[in-house]
């Protein structure tokens, strides 16, 4: 299903400015597969990070986190998704030819609501669900 | 176990503040549940003591209301009236019972209304003609006239003859002191009846033999009361300086003269605030020689120890000395009342210590023979650290006070500071689930104990640093090591929790402790990862039961670093 809506020609198209040549869905394609994969990686490095806090606390008191410090991570984690598909708009060429500003932008988007779906999701499915419920 | 203390004059009156300040610090006379405490037990407090507005028991009344203030913030919510009573410390009694030697029956209206020994012994009611050619040998005509209602002034034979009406009294229970006692509560009840006072002073130099005899000989009389009766005699450990001017040689004083002195002397601090009549009786009283005679203490304790060979010791179960080498000097003069305020001296520590190892029942070895235990021959006894006070048993436990003093103050440092009290209980984590299981379905008991542990926090901290605190206007006799050493672990600052979550934290892959909490010779290594398993059985604890928990869980980790330099009772 979601493969269908992935390689559905009007979704893929909502994220390139300009699709007037051919292969431009491809290009589409592409840039969507990689808002997903930075979401992805991103959500997975915050979640070490995370992890790794808490690992090497100290004390108790280093390794309660409050639901107010998890939304400050989940928050901070969106400035890496942002610079990481600027880079990779930037240094792809049809990316930066074809998805144009319009599309990085839905892409920005698109890709945090990934990522914040990915954090929440990591934090249910795991004992820290505590700290966010 | 019922346990009466009965301070008899001011010394006496310091040390149950010194015994309240320990119970409130959680120094433990049982083991329970395999705790050490002291909850579970009563103290009476009995003051024996004709100045009823000394400074030393408004100074009692100050620390028995934070000794109530913090039981309050730590029990269940359930405890009688007028009862300071917690899981965390023993139950105290907070209505001081005063036991005025001057208030004696009355035979007649006039009987034993003047305040002096002639107003006593000579009180001619009714019929009475004078008794005054059967006290002439004994007694000059000022001995009899002086006001003796802020004390004896140091005068045993004049306090042991009121103290002796008065102990007769008590045999009444209508009488104003039998009622004050109220013996028939005691009756089949197992009480540690401990009575305290000086050896060298008036009031407690007569009032620990009088009342120990009439309890002893009641305990005689009736052997199945399962009753204890044992006193601490405090040797001259503090002497006051010189009045402001000294005792006429002989004869009496002219009006002139008091006049004079009163207003030369007025502004002094014994005198200060006092109407110009009572200045005036103040002058009158240093004139004719009833003041504390600094030079005379020593032997009048030597006369007050032969008198206990002799007469007294019998009565007494077990008998402790406490004293100082080299008495300290007290700074400011006084005659009685509520001028008379000194600081907490560390003997009186030692002497409540004594009460506490009477209170355990421990004993101090062969009730038929002499145990001399001494300090050590390098201790200072002006500057004394907690490694000096003696040891003393609490069933088959050793307690150390240095260790106490550390393990409250460490927990003190635990229950502020490491555990996350901000965060809602269900997101601790799983190092302190016992205790995430206790709050997590009830949040508003959380914030109500954390509440709670703060205020009773802070009052622990005020008792353990103004124990020990060298601030001669809180104690002498200590060199102020512990009191410096100890202050981190009941602080806020940033630098001082830094370094001892430093110390508290795990090793990398063990819960183990970093580093160790030191206080002089004593050290405890915890980490706050095996506090956080701390939690008791059932979850309906009180904040007592868990402080209780946690401290016993930190005695018993604490560990001499150096030989133990302090006796043992």
């Amino acid at each position: 299903m979601l493969a269908i809506l992935f390689q559905s020609s009007s979704f893929l198209r909502m994220f390139v400015d300009s699709c007037d040549e051919e292969g431009c869905e491809d290009t589409a394609l592409n840039w969507v597969i990689a808002i997903i994969v930075i979401a992805i990686i991103c959500a997975l490095l915050m979640l070490a990070f995370k992890w790794l806090r808490k690992y090497t606390a100290i004390n108790i008191v280093q390794k309660a986190w409050s639901r107010g410090q998890t939304v400050v991570l989940i928050l901070v984690g969106l400035i890496p998704v942002v610079i990481v598909l600027l880079i990779v708009w930037y240094t792809t060429r049809n990316f930066f030819n074809y998805v144009g500003v319009g599309g990085l932008l839905k892409g920005i988007v698109m890709s945090w609501l990934l990522y914040v779906l990915f954090m929440f999701t990591g934090h249910l499915v795991s004992p820290w669900r505590r700290e966010m419920i | 176990m019922r346990n009466v203390f009965i301070a008899v004059g001011g010394s006496g009156t310091k040390v149950a503040e010194a015994l309240v300040r320990l119970l409130a610090i959680g120094f433990p006379t049982h083991r329970e549940n395999n705790t050490l405490t002291s909850a579970g037990h009563s103290l009476q407090i009995w003051r024996l003591d004709p100045d009823l507005n000394s400074g030393a028991a408004v100074s009692l009344g100050n620390c028995l209301k934070d000794y109530q203030e913090l039981q309050g913030l730590l029990n269940g919510g359930q405890h009688g009236a007028g009862v300071a009573s917690s899981r965390w410390a023993m139950d105290i009694d907070t209505r001081v019972r005063h036991l005025d030697p001057l208030q004696l029956p009355q035979a007649a209206s006039s009987d034993n209304v003047v305040k002096n020994l002639g107003g006593i012994l000579d009180s001619r009611y009714g019929t009475i003609k004078s008794s005054l050619p059967f006290l002439a040998p004994f007694y000059e005509k000022k001995d009899l006239e002086v006001e003796i209602d802020r004390g004896f002034y140091q005068k045993p034979f004049i306090g042991a003859a009121v103290m002796a009406v008065f102990a007769e009294s008590l045999r009444d229970e209508n009488s104003p002191g039998g009622k004050a006692c109220s013996l028939t509560a005691f009756q089949n009840v197992s009480t540690n009846f401990f009575l305290c006072g000086s050896l060298h002073g008036g009031t407690g130099a007569c009032g620990v033999p009088v009342m120990g005899r009439y309890l002893g000989s009641l305990k005689r009389n009736n052997q199945t009361w399962d009753w204890r009766v044992g006193a601490c005699l405090l040797t001259p450990y503090c002497v006051p300086p010189q009045p402001p001017f000294g005792a006429l040689r002989e004869g009496y004083p002219t009006p002139q003269q008091i006049d004079d002195l009163a207003k030369e002397h007025g502004d002094k601090p014994a005198f200060k605030g006092l109407p110009i009549e009572d200045k005036r009786k103040l002058v009158e009283q240093i004139l004719l020689g009833f003041y504390a005679e600094p030079e005379a203490m020593e032997a009048r304790a030597r006369q007050g120890l032969a008198y206990y060979r002799d007469h007294s010791a019998d009565y007494f179960d077990e008998l402790y000395l406490a004293g100082k080498p080299e008495p300290d000097k007290l700074k400011v003069w006084s005659n009685g009342g509520k001028s008379q305020s000194n600081p907490l001296n560390s003997a009186e520590v030692v002497a409540a210590l004594g009460a506490l190892n009477f209170f355990s029942r421990a004993g101090t070895g062969n009730p038929e023979s002499y145990v001399i235990a001494a300090s050590t021959p390098d201790l200072d006894s002006e500057k004394m650290s907690l490694r000096h006070l003696p040891r003393y048993s609490a069933g088959e436990d050793e307690i150390e006070p240095e260790a106490v003093f550390l393990s409250s103050a460490v927990m003190h440092h635990l229950v502020t500071h490491q555990i996350p009290w901000e965060i809602p209980a269900h997101g601790w984590p799983k190092e302190i689930k016992r205790m995430r299981e206790v709050y997590q379905d009830n949040e508003n008991r959380k914030i109500d104990d954390w509440k709670r542990f703060s205020g009773a926090t802070a009052l622990l901290a005020k008792f353990l640093d103004t124990t020990i605190d060298p601030n001669p206007e809180h104690t002498v006799g200590w060199n102020g090591e512990d009191a410096f050493k100890i202050r981190p672990y009941l602080s806020n600052d940033p630098h001082s929790l830094k370094e001892i979550t430093a110390k508290t934290a795990k090793k990398l892959m063990s819960k183990e402790a970093k580093g160790e909490l030191e206080l002089g010779n004593s050290s405890i290594r915890v980490s706050t990862f095996e506090f956080g398993d701390w939690c008791p059985d059932t979850a309906d604890f009180t904040r007592g039961e868990y402080l209780r928990l946690v401290w016993s869980k930190l005695f018993a980790r604490a560990q001499k670093r150096l030989r133990a330099e302090g006796a043992t009772f």
